[in-house]
């Protein structure tokens, strides 16, 4: 905390946290989802960044919409919502978490099936292809149960504009996409690639991985509502 | 002056015994093979001496450890790098397990687990930071990687040696090798991957602890059961901790009480799970030229660094193939310690695979002058000969 007590200006100290964040916690708390939705798609190096990439742009998103609405607000949120905001949160992420899983395993048991291709004139599906609307909407369900720093410096951009308390949380939320699951996500891709004799046991080993932690998360969050 | 002369005595006594040993096979085996696989195997056991040199030079009855006994002291090479102390010494990409007495060099993989967890901070022992640290060890990887590429599997490695014994054990018994299917092979070949990733993925999660304090397995604390995990199913620990306590060299009853109780609080100099694995590594061993190689992944990182992307082509030592003069008899397939089928199948150049430990036995069993070749800085050093036809 010395670094930040040492930077004055506030936009670099919300990337600065976010970057020591991004290298420990959210890299921790990150790790089994997108090593999971890896191994679940058989993604090689490239597409790995590209999924990490993509579940971290998801996660800045989220971020950008809860620091424009803290600052619509501009008032402490009370820890009764607070809670039921962070339930709510952790259940949408649950469920996401469950369906990929769930798509990832019923994807490989309809592999095989012959499906006739529409032409694409205007290159959309290989523009969706490369969008990963699954790594992202990861990334976004999980940006939006909020983490500790992020409460803290959500708490700290009520004092600031509506147009700062945004800018604020995307620069955390930068800070903590630059972590070390860039690399892990595209190098665990690749050594996963190497072995594609086991791509099918991957496969299905990250989708049932995914389900257990979606409904890991999703239980957690009801027993807390009951 | 007597101590003196009595340690001299055992010094050239342990000498003379290995000297001896080596002639002996030398003379066994010399009907059997030809001149590179003779001068594989000298080079093996040369590197295997160097490697735990203490063990030869002594000083003895010299007690590093108390509970270890009085073992040779190791003669750590490399222990002060510009001025900066570097107790472990330097690493190399090969089994010179950590955990055995007299050692000179020690295993990269420890190295890296190690450094990351649980020596990440500065100490009395080490007062190079854990990022030092690591970025030696892994810069040590990527250019031995490169210069030597998997040659250290063939020619250097301890375990390689190890398992060549039990080869040519199996060869005096005459009892004929297993051949793998191919899918079988491949099965092995491809797991070192996965091997990687799963070490890759828990060295970051066991490594939060120490560089971010942040605990995310409970079991992950120091002295615990996930401390330096590879080795805790390293079958090359076993082993040396075992020949060690059997000669003297270690109190092995020392370390097999740290065995049979509780697995959690045994982790390290021998484990329950490395006992078993180097077990099972041995039987198959026996029958299976090489079963480790197949799927070892130190050989992965050193085939990472050395056979795909960039590295490729920065690696020195190729294995090339020209193919006008190949008549596909498939003896180069057969020959291969590690049924290595890139050799026989390739077209031609370069032809060196990730899962070819480079010990040249293709080339030097290849009967097509010329056919095959060992490229060191693109530059031929050996050749197949045509042995068919006497000279």
């Amino acid at each position: 905390m010395t670094v930040l007590q040492q930077i004055s200006n506030p936009y670099l100290a919300s990337l600065v946290l976010g970057l020591l964040y991004g290298l420990t916690f959210c890299t921790s708390a990150c790790l089994p989802y997108i090593i999971s939705y890896i191994a679940g798609i058989g993604a090689g190096f490239k597409k790995g960044v590209i999924v990490t990439s993509l579940y971290n742009g998801g996660r800045i998103v989220a971020y950008a919409v809860i620091g424009t609405i803290v600052g619509l607000l501009k008032t402490v949120i009370s820890e009764d919502l607070f809670l039921s905001y962070q339930n709510y949160s952790s259940i949408a992420f649950g469920a996401v978490i469950v369906i990929i899983g769930v798509s990832i395993l019923l994807k490989k048991s309809t592999t095989g099936n012959c499906m006739k291709k529409e032409p694409d004139h205007l290159g959309i599906s290989k523009l969706t292809q490369r969008f990963d609307i699954r790594a992202f909407s990861m990334g976004f369900t999980r940006g939006l149960v909020l983490c500790p720093p992020l409460v803290a410096l959500l708490l700290y951009a009520v004092t600031f504009s509506q147009l700062d308390s945004t800018i604020l949380a995307v620069l955390f939320g930068l800070g903590t996409a630059l972590s070390p699951l860039l690399f892990l996500g595209g190098a665990t891709g690749w050594l996963l690639n190497k072995a594609p004799l086991f791509r099918k046991w991957l496969s299905r080993i990250g989708g049932i991985a995914l389900f257990v932690m979606g409904l890991s998360v999703l239980f957690s969050a009801l027993l807390i509502n009951i | 002056m007597l101590e003196i002369i009595a340690e001299t005595l055992r010094a050239m006594i342990a000498v003379g015994l290995i000297l001896a040993g080596i002639l002996a096979i030398i003379i066994w085996v010399r009907n059997l093979t030809r001149k590179l696989s003779y001068l594989r195997f000298f080079i093996q056991i040369v590197s295997l001496a160097v490697i735990f040199l203490g063990l030869i030079i002594g000083p003895f009855g010299v007690a590093e450890w108390a509970y270890l006994g009085s073992a040779p002291k190791d003669i750590v090479i490399g222990t002060n790098i510009l001025g900066r102390p570097y107790p472990d010494g330097l690493s190399v990409p090969t089994f010179a397990c950590y955990y055995a007495s007299g050692r000179t060099t020690t295993c990269v993989v420890w190295q890296l687990q190690s450094y990351i967890f649980p020596d990440w901070e500065t100490s009395s022992v080490y007062l190079t930071t854990g990022l030092e640290r690591l970025a030696i060890a892994f810069g040590l990887l990527v250019v031995m990687s490169l210069v030597f590429g998997r040659f250290l599997c063939g020619w250097i490695c301890p375990f390689g040696l190890y398992m060549d014994l039990l080869t040519k054990l199996r060869k005096a018994l005459r009892i004929r090798h297993w051949t793998l299917s191919e899918r079988a092979n491949e099965w092995l070949r491809q797991s070192r991957y996965l091997i990687i990733a799963a070490f890759l993925i828990l060295s970051v999660i066991l490594g939060m602890r120490a560089i971010a304090g942040v605990e995310l397995i409970s079991e992950s604390e120091l002295g615990r059961y996930l401390e330096i995990p590879f080795c805790q199913v390293c079958p090359v620990k076993p082993l040396f901790v075992l020949v060690e306590g059997a000669v003297g060299f270690m109190n092995l009853d020392y370390a097999l009480s740290r065995t049979m109780g509780d697995f959690a609080l045994t982790g390290w100099y021998l484990t329950s799970i490395n006992i078993i694995i180097l077990g099972v590594v041995t039987a198959g061993s026996f029958m299976l030229r090489r079963l480790w190689c197949r799927i070892c992944p130190l050989g992965g990182l050193i085939a990472i660094f050395s056979r795909f992307g960039p590295f490729k082509r920065l690696s020195l030592i190729k294995l090339t193939k020209v193919e006008e003069k190949c008549t596909k008899c498939g003896i180069c397939k057969r020959v291969c310690p590690t049924e290595v089928t890139e050799v026989y199948e390739e077209k031609g150049g370069d032809v060196t695979a990730s899962d070819c430990i480079l010990c040249f036995r293709c080339v030097e069993m290849c009967p097509y002058e010329g056919c095959l070749k060992v490229d060191v800085a693109s530059k031929s050093i050996y050749k197949s000969k045509n042995w068919l036809e006497p000279e």
